[in-house]
């Protein structure tokens, strides 16, 4: 029986479809399954397979191939998904030379630029990829990665986006002037203190190689991109010639989102900062709303005075925005090299006196110096700058109502004062001697002063011990 | 072997439908072309097998086990195809009139074994499309198709002993055929030695 069957069913095995028929039979079937599927609640994830071994291929060589496009509509959400959604969210964090840098700046910026059809909210887009630009190059001289030809892109797309958005300013101003001066004064805003930011950037550069310091350069941008921003900027002062001031409502107007803006921004850096800088930082703000107070006020005698001062309100609510937003910025530039403080009135009387008293204390000073003073030389010149004083001093005491009349005024009177105190101490001759923080007495010394000092301190360089015991209480110079 | 119960796993049919038809698809194929002795009609039955198949399993019906079902679903389409050659089944008829399938000898499996021993596979093979086809159909199940004797029972709706019957008058007659043959190519042998 064993035999039987074996022999038959080995017999049998040669009967057996060939690799075509087998192939065309499968494809049949497949077709019918293809065309007959099954009901949805049956239908699992798995699906027809559609792979043909290579010995099938061979078999069938004018078959036809199929396309998997089942598959491929299937798999084309993720797709999308990936291409529209995980990569250009990715390529936001690329810097120049990323493979998906040229997503971010070619797909992902002229989207919102096309999607963008406000022409003054256009104006804002480009000069926020203006800034985008710059913390690029930034990073990079961070890293040390800013080669000459990143450099130049840089600067090359720095002038790109001024230029669109001037164009852009362009367009606005056939259509609405007043929003077009406001777009033209933030873009100017933030162009000087990316100037202002990039150029301390180089300052600082140059002192740390001036100094001799093996320190690694933290950040290194170069004067290409300065370049281009300056450039830029001169195009605006040409353009701000035929620009007038804009309305006043529409200045407010945004002046106001401004303001709205800080005080988000402030309250978010609350917690961050130290309170000292918060402080700095919130009496900013002060300033703001009483210059805006004074604009308003001053609405009712003249509306040109008020938009006048209200620009300048908006210019500088525009400087504070880049300044708490950009933190490279935050960085490079201190916060009164952008912003000065703006001193209330209370404020402006204290600092007057202050300073009237410190001239008034020195004065008494190289008085009483004067009286016994061996050297006639020395008591001619003295005299003579002390005239001068005099008479810088009966100037000032008819500046008293304007503050920064009075301030420049003091300056030069305190430098001379300084000067001739300097002299007396020199020669050792000063009476009450006042300290002075060395950097002040450094920088009030003018050239010819010195030369004189030396030639003196040659003559009678012997008698400086004598006077210098006596003491005088500390005199701060406030620098503000 | 079939059972239209809800799908509570849901299994993946296609991949598992096409797995069957790699597996089975030569043995249906061989099955079929022995019981009808036709190539592309073969092929054709095993693609309508395949597409019946499927058809039950769009119906929500879970086929545990491939093998049987696809055997009896085979079957049936052969049997439906002999009812279309009206000649092949009345010679099959014929043949079915002059035999006993009652008769004692016939019932054991051990006596179809003893009988198997005594036929050289190699001729039967090419004799089996000379009897008719309800012992073909068994012998093909038995020997070629490797069933057991219980799952042709099932297959086919017969008792297992009406299946040993017929193996066993299926066998003796390919025996009848092969000594036929033998005697015939003898007596040719002889004539030709007569001759020489």
């Amino acid at each position: 029986m064993k035999r039987f069957s074996e022999q038959l069913h080995k017999k049998s095995e040669s009967v057996k479809l060939t690799v075509s028929e087998r192939a065309d039979l499968r494809e049949r079937l497949v077709s019918y399954m293809e065309y007959h599927p099954l009901p949805a609640e049956l239908r699992t994830k798995a699906k027809v397979s559609h792979k043909k071994t290579i010995e099938q291929l061979q078999a069938e060589p004018f078959s036809v191939f199929s396309i998997p496009f089942h598959s491929i509509f299937k798999y084309s959400s993720a797709l999308a998904v990936l291409a529209l959604v995980v990569i250009p969210f990715v390529a936001e964090k690329s810097v120049p030379g990323d493979t998906l840098y040229a997503i971010k700046v070619k797909f992902n910026e002229e989207l919102v630029s096309t999607l963008t059809i406000d022409s003054y909210e256009k104006v804002e887009w480009e000069t926020e990829r203006l800034n985008r630009r710059i913390a690029e190059a930034r990073l990079l001289a961070s890293e040390g990665l800013l080669t000459d030809e990143v450099e130049a892109e840089v600067a090359e797309a720095v002038r790109e986006h001024t230029a669109s958005a001037q164009r852009e300013i362009a367009a606005l101003r056939n259509r609405d002037v007043d929003a077009a001066a406001i777009a033209t004064i933030s873009l100017d805003t933030t162009l000087e203190v990316q100037s202002a930011s990039l150029k301390q950037t180089d300052a600082m550069e140059a002192e740390v190689i001036a100094l001799g310091q093996e320190k690694e350069i933290i950040s290194k941008t170069s004067n290409l991109i300065v370049n281009a921003i300056e450039e830029s900027l001169a195009n605006k002062e040409e353009n701000k010639a035929s620009s007038s001031l804009p309305a006043y409502e529409r200045t407010m107007a945004k002046v106001e989102q401004n303001t709205t803006r800080i005080h988000e921004l402030l309250t978010s850096l609350q917690k961050v900062v130290s309170e000292k800088e918060w402080a700095n930082l919130s009496r900013r703000s002060t300033d703001l709303e009483r210059a805006l107070a004074e604009a308003v006020a001053a609405r009712t005698e003249s509306e040109e005075e008020a938009k006048g001062l209200l620009v300048e309100v908006l210019q500088q609510t525009q400087k504070l925005i880049v300044f708490l937003t950009e933190l490279e910025v935050v960085e490079t530039v201190d916060i009164e090299t952008l912003i000065p403080v703006v001193l209330t009135e209370p404020e402006k009387r204290a600092e007057m006196n202050k300073v009237q008293t410190e001239i008034d204390t020195k004065i008494n000073q190289i008085d009483s110096s004067l009286v016994d003073l061996p050297n006639q030389d020395l008591v001619e010149k003295l005299n003579f700058a002390r005239v001068e004083i005099d008479d810088k001093l009966s100037q000032l005491a008819t500046t008293t109502d304007e503050f920064a009349e009075f301030k420049q005024q003091s300056t030069h009177v305190l430098v001379l004062i300084n000067d001739v105190i300097l002299l007396l101490e020199t020669n050792g001759s000063l009476q009450n001697k006042p300290v002075l923080p060395l950097g002040e007495e450094l920088g009030t010394s003018t050239a010819s002063t010195t030369e004189q000092i030396t030639e003196i301190d040659q003559e009678e360089g012997e008698q400086t011990e004598e006077t210098s015991e006596s003491e005088s209480p500390v005199v701060s110079v406030d620098t503000i | 072997m079939v059972g239209k119960k809800p799908t509570d796993k849901v299994s993946d049919h296609e991949t598992r439908f096409l797995q069957a038809f790699d597996e089975y698809n030569d043995a249906l194929f061989r099955h079929a072309f022995i019981r009808i002795s036709n190539r592309e009609k073969a092929v054709d039955l095993v693609h309508d097998t395949y597409t019946k198949v499927w058809s039950y399993i769009r119906d929500g019906y879970e086929i545990d086990n491939f093998r049987p079902f696809l055997y009896k679903v085979l079957n049936n389409l052969i049997i439906d195809e002999y009812r279309r050659r009206k000649e092949v089944s009345l010679d099959a008829m014929l043949e079915q009139e002059g035999v006993d399938e009652g008769s004692f000898d016939d019932l054991t499996e051990s006596s179809v074994e003893v009988l198997a021993a005594t036929i050289d596979g190699k001729k039967a093979f090419g004799l089996l499309a000379e009897i008719p086809d309800q012992y073909r159909e068994v012998i093909t199940l038995r020997f070629i198709d490797q069933l057991g004797p219980k799952e042709i029972s099932e297959l086919i709706e017969e008792s297992e002993n009406v299946i040993s019957v017929r193996l066993h008058r299926g066998l003796r007659l390919l025996r009848q055929k092969i000594e036929a043959q033998n005697e015939l190519a003898e007596e040719k042998r002889k004539a030709r030695a007569r001759k020489q």
